[in-house]
């Protein structure tokens, strides 16, 4: 960014490079533009129900829309891309590499979003965030619900090609003289998302295909009217989106291991408790999904099983906390 | 204390009030579970956008539903078409209405009056109006 205002160059050279500053930047501005887009759908929201009945939105499946494309936006288009530019930008610093292992791959894992954004925005399904089936197949109007799962579809190619490529730079490109358990904590939650979303998404993406092809009339998979099972694409979804929740969180999470040691001038007070934090986070991250779905029917066993594993979870998220913790034990002492 | 008591302590107390709590919870989901043996049916039929109850004797009620005040009751929950979810805030019962499956839930009223019944699984187009009243009598 201060590179850029120091010496200005036109937006045309930014945006057809392939250098991993650039593509950062493109990440990080679009990202940007779209948590302002959906922050405008979020306060339409809220001002639509500052008082009850109907107020500035003229009718029910409008302000379905609404709120289907402002939870779309903020997830699939803020919040991914968002980690996505920072972790562009720092990445190969941090593990000193020229570039990102992929530099056009990476440059087309950007050039996705826009489109996927563009068929998000123009369609403005109502299929609500989740997409549940059976509404999303037998009863949400298209295009605007096939837009969205292509949209999603596009999306989702995107985030596994740039995971890819953070796994290989980290891995594959880091300096010789760094071991792995030297590597800065932001890198470190870099390299764990970039495995869980290559593990998490493709899940999400057959019960995207499947979705379609049940909506075509094709197939029956989550169509109880044909033999499917709406719950199915319940197991699936949350199989993609519990995980997800830590993909969103954990980079947070690595900027804050870097920024506030460096403000409060102390050392990290445990590199390894952060690096176990993250881990344990993104192997318990994918046993938890159904708690979720408590309220769909499950057995007394499945609901056992599945808070077993969410508070296990949430012991994870402590051990974060843990150096949390630390920083303010530190603050306190000096 | 050094570094490391402080840290197990701090584990410790954590792993302490999730076992306290798993196991409060897991008692109170058996309890949720064990449905009573003279519960009362009651057949609950959701689709877009109303409810329909169906009492152990064959009556059908749309939108409203009448129950005695100190009888427990069993809900067989289904959907017609889309998932919705039952929800009766005051009551504490929330469970989905899923086509092709009978879920269900039971409660023992023990207060008379007018609760609302609502939907609260997104179900499209009349989702925020899909509202039932549940009417609770006295039993005599
Ligand atoms: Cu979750
Ligand atoms: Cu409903």
């Amino acid at each position: 960014m201060v590179l850029e205002l120091a010496k200005p160059r036109p937006i045309w050279q930014i945006m057809f490079s392939t250098h991993h500053t650039d593509v950062a930047l493109l990440y990080t501005i679009s990202s940007l533009a779209f948590l302002f887009m959906g922050g405008v759908l979020a306060l339409t929201i809220r001002a639509e129900l500052f008082a009850p009945g109907p107020q500035i939105i003229a009718d029910s499946i409008t302000f379905n829309r609404i709120f289907t494309v402002h939870g779309t936006t903020m997830l699939f288009l803020f919040a991914i891309p968002f980690a996505s530019g920072i972790g562009n930008y720092l990445v190969p610093i941090m593990v000193r590499y020229k570039d990102m292992a992929y530099p056009k791959l990476n440059a087309i894992a950007f050039w996705m979003i826009p489109v996927g954004a563009a068929l998000v925005w123009l369609g403005f399904s109502d299929v609500s965030w989740t997409a549940y089936a059976p509404y999303s197949v037998i009863r949400a109007p298209g295009p605007a619900a096939d837009m969205w799962i292509f949209g999603l579809k596009i999306i989702g190619i995107s985030s596994v090609l740039s995971s890819i490529n953070f796994v290989v730079t980290i891995l594959k490109c880091k300096h010789p003289d760094l071991p792995l358990s030297k590597m800065p904590l932001f890198a470190w939650s870099m390299l764990t998302i970039s495995l869980m979303t290559i593990v998490a998404i493709p899940t999400f993406a057959a019960a995207l295909l499947m979705m379609l092809t049940d909506r075509l009339g094709v197939s029956g998979f989550f169509n109880p009217a044909m033999g499917g099972d709406p719950i199915a694409y319940q197991h699936l979804f949350w199989f993609t989106f519990h995980p997800e929740v830590y993909i969103f969180i954990l980079p947070a999470i690595g900027m804050m291991y870097e920024i506030i040691p460096r403000f409060s001038r102390k050392p990290l007070y445990s590199q390894s408790s952060g690096i176990f934090a993250f881990v344990m986070l993104a192997i318990i991250g994918f046993a938890s999904w159904g708690h979720h779905m408590f309220a769909t029917g499950m057995s007394f066993t499945e609901k056992t099983v599945e808070s077993l594993c969410s508070f296990l979870q949430v012991l994870a998220a402590f051990l974060i906390r843990q150096c949390h913790l630390t920083f303010s034990h530190m603050i306190l002492t000096g | 204390m050094g570094h490391d008591t402080a840290e197990w302590v701090y584990v410790g107390v954590i792993c302490g009030i999730l076992a306290w709590v798993g196991v409060d919870s897991w008692y109170i989901e058996k309890l949720v579970d064990d449905v009573p043996k003279d519960a009362e049916v009651i057949k609950v039929t959701a689709q877009q956008w109303f409810w329909t109850f169906e009492h152990q004797d064959g009556t059908k009620e749309v939108g409203q539903l009448h129950l005695k005040k100190g009888q427990p009751y069993k809900f067989e929950i289904t959907s017609k078409d889309v998932n919705h979810a039952f929800n009766m805030p005051d009551w504490v019962i929330m469970q989905d209405a899923v086509p092709g499956r009978i879920n269900k839930a039971w409660f023992v009223p023990d207060q008379v009056g007018e609760f609302p019944i609502q939907c609260r699984e997104y179900c499209g187009l009349l989702h925020y109006n899909m509202r039932g009243t549940l009417y609770i009598e006295d039993n005599k």
